[in-house]
């Protein structure tokens, strides 16, 4: 080792200890700082913070949703190739194990009907919203309609056969409510933040809507429903 | 334009980033306005800077004060110090480019703790990017990878930064060294 090398190593071992040592001091000068009140940031840069943390957090819900419900298409899809194949019994076990692997989830079944023949959309949307993709996984179609401040709304349409729906209870009321005649399954959510999920079966189709808009919307939504 | 990548994953991470936000806010705010000598800009720079807090909340953690204060502030004052860059086409970091390689600063004349506080001293008048990247890299322990997400920079400029800022502080010291004989020349 040259004694250009030996410097080098004796130099970067010092300059670690006198980073942490430079960090060090300049945090406890800060503390001392820290206890003058004047000169605060407004009470607007506060609003526009806490804004951002919801609509992370909503973009994190909305994203863990629709991986979810991918999941559950495609575990939908497989099971009914394998329904044909096999007993009564081994569907039930399939769908209990998909369901046992969804903690915080709460599941609605229905009961067995003819499948989907044609993908329903809604005539109403509220302002600002346009459809922005539409999915299949399987018998399932997700359709996503986007707002231009990142609000989001999912219809996710199946066949009535295809069985159970989950729904993520975390922060969510549930209560029923009737869409176009039938009886529906609302979880609202618990603050303007939360996810709310209407769930309602009709002409043998499952209907999901899951958005952040106020109920009252997503229930004309529904019921606004067409082929 | 603020590329929204975040992650509050559940109410936990939520808490956390608005906690952050109850302790620091004030202090970031004004280093902020310290820096950019105007409260709106300042405020601007501290949202810009939560987005960045909030896709790298993982490396936070709340017990440990005095990280997660310069952790924010680190991030906080890029930020500022960039949007000033960008408003008076300044490049602070330019400073010290024009060299690669400085000779080897003396300090084995001096007991281990009399060079490291030296150093410290040294690294206090460091341009601050210079020493927030080897904050980042000595007292956060981050990849250079995890660099480049903290600061939005890529990952050759975390190289060269680090490589600038070791060096510069060996100019720093240097300097002061020359300082040191001159005036004890005269």
């Amino acid at each position: 080792m040259t004694e250009q090398e030996k410097s080098e190593i004796i130099f970067d071992a010092m300059m670690k200890i006198a980073v942490r040592e430079a960090f060090e001091r300049e945090m406890s000068e800060l503390g001392s700082e820290e206890a003058d009140e004047t000169d605060k940031p407004s009470p607007e840069l506060e609003k526009r913070v806490k804004r951002l943390i919801d609509k992370s957090y909503m973009k994190s819900k909305m994203r863990r949703y629709m991986k979810l419900a991918g999941k559950i298409a495609v575990c939908i899809c497989i099971t009914f190739t394998i329904i044909s194949l096999s007993v009564r019994a081994t569907r039930n076990a399939i769908f209990n194990a998909i369901i046992e692997l969804q903690e915080k989830y709460t599941r609605v079944d229905f009961g067995e009907s003819e499948t989907v023949t044609g993908i329903y959309r809604p005539t109403y949307l509220p302002e600002g919203f346009s459809e922005t993709s539409t999915v299949k996984f399987g018998n399932t179609v997700m359709i996503k309609y986007s707002k231009a401040d990142d609000a989001e709304i999912v219809l996710s349409q199946r066949p009535a056969e295809s069985g159970t729906s989950l729904v993520d209870n975390e922060n969510t009321d549930y209560m029923e409510v009737e869409v176009s005649g039938v009886t529906a399954y609302l979880f609202s959510g618990s603050s303007a933040n939360d996810i709310s999920t209407l769930i309602w079966q009709a002409n043998g189709t499952v209907f999901e809507l899951t958005s952040t808009i106020s109920i009252d919307e997503l229930i004309k939504i529904g019921k606004s429903l067409k082929k | 334009m603020i590329v929204l990548a975040m992650a509050i994953k559940n109410h936990d991470d939520r808490e956390k980033a608005a906690e952050i936000y109850r302790l620091y806010s004030t202090t970031m705010f004004r280093i902020a306005k310290g820096i950019l000598h105007d409260a709106h800009l300042a405020e601007d720079a501290v949202s810009e800077a939560f987005v960045r807090i909030i896709d790298n909340l993982e490396k936070i953690n709340l017990s440990d004060r005095n990280k997660t204060k310069g952790f924010v502030v680190i991030i906080v004052r890029h930020i500022a110090i960039d949007m000033l860059r960008r408003q008076k086409r300044f490049v602070p970091l330019d400073d010290h480019s024009d060299y690669t390689e400085c000779r080897e600063p003396v300090l084995s004349s001096l007991a281990s703790d009399e060079a490291c506080s030296k150093i410290a001293d040294a690294l206090a008048k460091l341009n601050r990017n210079y020493s927030d990247i080897l904050y980042l890299k000595i007292v956060f322990n981050c990849s250079n990878d995890e660099i480049a997400k903290i600061l939005g920079i890529s990952r050759e400029n975390v190289n060269v930064r680090l490589h600038r800022a070791r060096n510069a502080l060996k100019q720093q010291l240097l300097k002061e060294d020359e300082l040191y004989d001159r005036a004890g020349k005269k």
